[in-house]
């Protein structure tokens, strides 16, 4: 009985953990390209799910083919929408204060999600009411020895760690990953080796938003309901994962946000009352990093994106 | 940059861009302090709709004279804060007369002694958690609708422990003040019938949260019979997928935070087996047949949202306001204490019975129902008998 | 032009003596007179045509002012202000005496004025934090609340008088602002903000969870309202033949705290502490070679912001009756944020000035409500980009070794006058 209970809290574990790694990179790359904390991030996480969402209104499913390309379609659509929306994020209101003191690119991000989260809850049809997120997955499911694995656990999972493999690539192997992370060691060295700052930083925030994309439209396609204000707690939880796993770095975001699932889980499935207090330490942990850890749990100096 | 100090002002001028104060050319209204948005809209809106409507049928129909009552719709979108300044606001606004608050216990706990320091009467719809209401304060411009939890708890104790038998009962709340006063008593009534063994342990959640899967995988563990969830819709529906998903397919039991057509919708199937203990009763049930002609009223209104589960009572609560009125009219000016005195001693004959309020404010008629969801849809078990003691079954 | 900033570097300079000095106080008075008028007037208009009218020709004046052939006319009542500066607070101080009284009619105006002082007391606090030191701080609202609850709770529980618990409240505040600053100033710029952020966050959530301290989420009803002697807060004021609606009580009580904390801020930032608080946001480093105990004075800044912010929310529990957690989420950090930003960071005017518009527009929005939070982003990420020092600039010290004076005056050079130009195009943490 117990061990069933301990696997299905890794399954737990697992399936959120995605998604935090997911936000927690998108914040990481952003730092390590521009050094900015993104609040906005967290906004685009959420337009990720109301892009979904619309996707999954216009078209309407009623095979299980026709449910899978639905999923397919939704993650395309997602994704792209929310690149495309990171990009232009990027251009109109962070290129104009690149060079500033931290202090105002903080507060123009503080802004600019300000006005993505009110603008959905404004304009949106029903957009300031909780909104039901439809799923072709709903009953599927597999048992294992008495652990349950829903269909859309198994895609999500997978999902994950598949792009956290992908990243690896874009990382190490591909000119738009030697270019960030030349622009994450300086900037200015970077532009004189011939790298064009301008595009790679574009491509950074089309990158980092797409995965808040995914992760998007995952948080829906598991609780089956998106809110306006759901960016904001993915927010903070994605950022505290990325400060566990260190600015900057990638792969410490990815393991980042598995620790931070388990960290959670296990408050909630030892400590008395634990659920009553699980953001609490949740908070407390993303202080206590920054205070005492800022480089992040693993002992390597900062490394600037990888 | 050049022009930085124009890009000041037109900010600032965009802030103040688009003001409108309408002249308030009411002489006489009554102020709501609703959910209109926000997690609790489905609720707000139908009480908010079925206000007015009896309101607007009152205007129209003339009965008040001269007199034409306007309704001030104010939402406070679930959040104290929010709804302790629309209080004030109607508290210092002398065309108001009466107040309708607040769906949710915390906020009218929050406002009920706001509204006595401006002397304004307010009737509470919804608001379940007793500390809200008359002996527990002495805020005399109090009433309620509906009866309180200490009644409403009672009953749906008497259900899960005699009825239904339930032996192993786990309980949750919601960490609000409904949510956690519900379980409490609830508890305190399970525990009066059959001893401390019948309860399994407590948790609360926080609103908001959307994974209960950690918690309910632990919950597994216990094997319990039932599990009671003092807490409203939003996560009700999530810890009720959950349960299902998990194969915890034990019953939920919750009240009138979760009671409502929207939580079977948004929940699916995953509903059935959901109990709740609520305070209305089918729309045919009511006395005189004046269910029925509410909703074709209802219905031939043409709103944008349902009358969910406490539009009867809001309805009734502006056939209430309209009366006072109407006889405060008729005995001399029409003032905040005028319509205090009505509220005091008139007999009111409304959608949901003819009553007067009580000593303490309460409705002198009551009625507590145990509904499940069979099939998608809420079906009526068991209903109290007119006098409150005990509860009978419902012919199926 | 040479000698137009010749004279404004004279009229800095050189203290105004005789006859001049008595019209430099009339033209400062009746400019502040005039404005009061029109923000009344602004206030007081109830149609929505005559409004527009009214906000059409007060930005049409506003930008005759600026470039236009009254520009001449804004330039003389600039110096005048320069020079004059007690007639011009003596007599706004007198017309916010007399708001409400004009306003008697309409208590919810006077109870919005009330909230507006407030704000004016709790940005003034962040002015310290932000504008003086430099510190970013986007968790303000714990010092609202801790000052609340405090303040709240002894009233409720120990009969503790309002005029105590005040006081109390703000030192907790401080306290609260301690316990972060004290571990969070190992690290710097934009941690330090985040900080900040989780620390709020985090607050807020004890605030809902710790019932014995602060009653959860049910937070604390009854809070009696202060009294003076036998007068009752709740009670209408009689001035004389005058019976004002009750609001005027907190209206009088936040105005003349909102006014304690201003002149406090100003004597702050002249004093010593000003100084190194202002050397430490310039340049840390080099101010630590001065002999600046950075660490130290970055910690009381802090503390003293997060008192004027007990301040306000012991007034404002009091106010209405009512504190809970909803009362201080990151929505109000962030609209002090904004207040500070919007009005100039460093600028005690500028930081009242975003208090009060970021506290009446609102109230006349309110149909618009709604739209509230969104302008407030847009507002901000305009203001970032185009003037990240607000409306009204921090002013330099005006200060000068006796070797710039003499070459300002014999260069001809607008000494201050070109400095501060050059400060404002500054951007926020310069």
């Amino acid at each position: 009985m117990l061990s069933e209970n301990w696997a299905q809290q890794i399954v737990n574990v697992a399936t959120i953990g995605g998604m935090y790694t997911l936000v927690a990179v998108g914040f990481t790359i952003f730092f390590g390209v521009l050094g900015l904390i993104n609040f906005a991030h967290g906004e685009v996480f959420m337009l990720g799910a109301f892009a979904a969402l619309v996707v999954a209104r216009t078209l309407d499913f009623t095979s299980t083919a026709g449910g899978v390309a639905m999923i397919a379609a939704m993650f395309v659509f997602a994704t792209l929408f929310c690149g495309v929306v990171g990009a232009a994020i990027e251009r109109v209101a962070f290129k104009p204060v690149r060079r500033a003191p931290m202090l105002v690119m903080l507060i123009t991000s503080l802004g600019v999600s300000f006005i993505l989260r009110e603008a959905v809850r404004e304009f949106f049809p029903d957009g300031a009411n909780p909104l039901a997120f439809p799923s072709p997955f709903q009953s599927a499911e597999i048992r294992l020895r008495g652990v349950v694995i829903s269909d859309t656990q198994i895609l999500l999972i997978a999902a994950s760690v598949l792009i956290v493999i992908g990243l690896y690539y874009l990382v190490e192997r591909t000119w738009i990953g030697r270019s960030m992370r030349a622009i994450a060691e300086d900037r200015d060295a970077a532009r004189m080796m011939g790298v064009d700052v301008d595009r790679v930083i574009l491509a950074a925030f089309f990158i980092g938003s797409a995965l808040g994309g995914v992760a998007g439209v995952m948080n829906g396609l598991y609780y089956l309901s998106i809110r306006f204000d759901m960016g904001w707690v993915m927010a903070i939880k994605g950022f505290t994962a990325a400060v566990i796993g260190g600015l900057g770095n990638i792969y410490g975001a990815a393991a980042g946000g598995y620790l931070l699932a388990l960290l959670e889980v296990l408050i909630v499935a030892l400590v008395p009352e634990g659920s009553e207090y699980k953001d609490v330490l949740v908070f407390l942990v993303l202080i206590l990093m920054l205070v005492f850890r800022p480089s992040g749990i693993f002992r390597q100096a900062p490394q600037k994106v990888g | 940059m050049r022009h930085s100090k124009s890009f000041a002002f037109v900010a600032a001028a965009a802030l103040s861009l688009c003001v409108t104060t309408q002249a308030r050319s009411a002489e006489y209204s009554l102020a709501v302090n609703l959910p209109l948005t926000g997690p609790w809209a489905n609720y707000g809106q139908g009480m908010y709709n079925s206000f007015k409507l009896a309101i607007d049928q009152a205007n129209a129909s003339g009965k008040l004279g001269k007199i034409k009552l306007e309704v001030i719709a104010g939402d406070n979108a679930g959040n104290t804060a929010q709804a302790v300044n629309l209080t004030t606001q109607a508290g210092s606004d002398p065309s108001v007369l009466g107040a309708f608050c607040c769906w949710a216990s915390e906020i009218g706990i929050a406002t009920h002694g706001i509204y006595q320091r401006y002397g304004l009467p307010v009737i509470l719809g919804g608001s379940n958690d007793h500390r809200s209401s008359r002996p527990f304060h002495q805020d005399a411009v109090v009433f309620r609708n509906s009866p309180y939890d200490l009644i409403n708890m009672k009953f749906a104790a008497i259900y899960a422990a005699d009825v239904a038998k339930f032996k192993r009962i786990y309980l949750i709340d919601d960490n609000s003040a409904f949510g956690r006063t519900q379980v409490d008593e609830f508890r305190k009534f399970a525990e009066e019938k059959t001893g401390s063994g019948i309860i399994l342990g407590r948790e609360s959640i926080a609103q908001g949260e959307k994974d209960f899967t950690p918690l309910l995988t632990r919950l597994e563990g216990l094997d319990p019979d039932m599990i009671y969830f003092g807490g409203r819709i939003i996560e009700a529906s999530l810890m009720r997928q959950q349960m299902v998903r998990l194969g915890l397919n034990v019953p939920l039991m919750t009240s009138g935070g979760t009671f409502s057509d929207t939580y079977i919708k948004i929940t699916g199937d995953a509903a059935n087996g959901t109990l709740a203990s609520f305070w209305g009763l089918p729309m045919a049930d009511y006395p005189h047949g004046r269910g029925l002609v509410f909703e074709q009223a209802y219905a031939a209104a043409k709103f944008n949202n349902p009358y969910e589960a406490f539009g009867p009572m809001a309805y009734a609560t502006g056939e209430v306001y309209v009366q006072a009125i109407e006889a405060a009219a008729k005995a001399g000016p029409v003032t905040r204490a005028a319509v205090l005195e009505e509220l005091n001693t008139r007999e009111f004959n409304t959608l949901i019975g003819d009553f007067h309020f009580d000593k303490n404010g309460m409705p002198s008629v009551i009625h507590i129902a145990i509904y499940v969801v069979r099939d998608g849809k809420w079906q009526i078990l068991y209903q109290t008998d007119p006098d409150a003691t005990k509860l009978v079954k419902v012919a199926q | 032009m040479p000698e137009k900033d010749f004279v404004a570097c004279q009229a800095a300079i050189e203290p105004q003596k005789g006859p001049r000095r008595l019209v430099d106080a009339a033209i400062a008075g009746t400019a502040v007179a005039a404005l009061c008028v029109a923000f009344a007037v602004g206030l007081a208009i109830r149609q929505l045509p005559y409004f527009v009218v009214y906000l059409a020709a007060a930005i049409a004046i506003a930008l005759l002012l600026r470039r236009g052939p009254m520009a001449g006319i804004a330039e003389r009542v600039g110096a005048a202000f320069g020079s004059s500066r007690p007639t011009a607070v003596g007599v706004l101080v007198l017309a916010l005496a007399a708001y409400p009284i004009l306003f008697q009619g309409n208590p919810y105006l006077i109870q919005v004025g009330a909230l507006s002082a407030i704000y004016v007391i709790m940005a003034s606090g962040l002015n310290i934090t932000l504008g003086y030191a430099g510190l970013l701080d986007i968790g303000f609202a714990v010092y609202f609340g801790a000052g609340a609850y405090t303040s709240a709770q002894l009233a409720v529980n120990f009969g503790v008088s309002f005029w105590i618990g005040i006081v109390l409240g703000g030192l907790c505040a401080s306290i609260f602002g301690f316990i972060v600053a004290w571990p969070a100033l190992r690290v710097h710029d934009h941690y330090l903000g985040l900080v900040t952020l989780g620390y709020g966050l985090m607050m807020n959530l004890l605030a809902r969870n710790l019932r014995f301290l602060t009653n959860g989420t049910d937070g604390v009803i009854n809070i009696p309202p202060p009294s003076i002697g036998a007068h009752d807060f709740t009670r209408p004021l009689i001035l004389g033949p005058l019976t004002l609606p009750f609001q005027a009580n907190f209206y009088y009580l936040a105005l003349a705290i909102a006014l304690i904390t201003c002149f406090v801020s100003y004597r702050l930032r002249e004093s010593s502490l000003g100084r190194a608080w202002e050397a430490i946001r310039e340049d840390e480093i080099a101010a630590r070679c001065s002999g600046v105990n950075a660490r130290g004075m970055k910690i009381l800044a802090f503390s003293t912001g997060a008192f004027f912010g007990g301040v306000g929310g012991s007034i404002f529990a009091h106010m209405i009756g009512y504190i809970g957690p909803d009362s201080f989420t990151f929505l109000e950090s962030i609209t002090v944020l904004v207040m500070v930003v919007l009005g100039g960071a460093g600028n005690i005017v500028g930081a009242a000035l975003g208090a009060v518009l970021l506290v009446i527009i609102p109230e006349r929005f309110r149909e618009f409500q709604e739209l509230r939070l969104l302008l407030f982003g847009v507002a901000l990420v305009l203001l970032m980009i185009g003037r990240p020092q607000g409306i009204l600039p921090r002013r330099r010290a005006r200060r000068l070794l006796p070797q710039e004076k003499l070459a300002a005056l014999s260069l001809g050079e607008a000494g201050p006058g070109r400095n501060a130009r050059a400060s404002s195009d500054g951007t926020l943490g310069a």
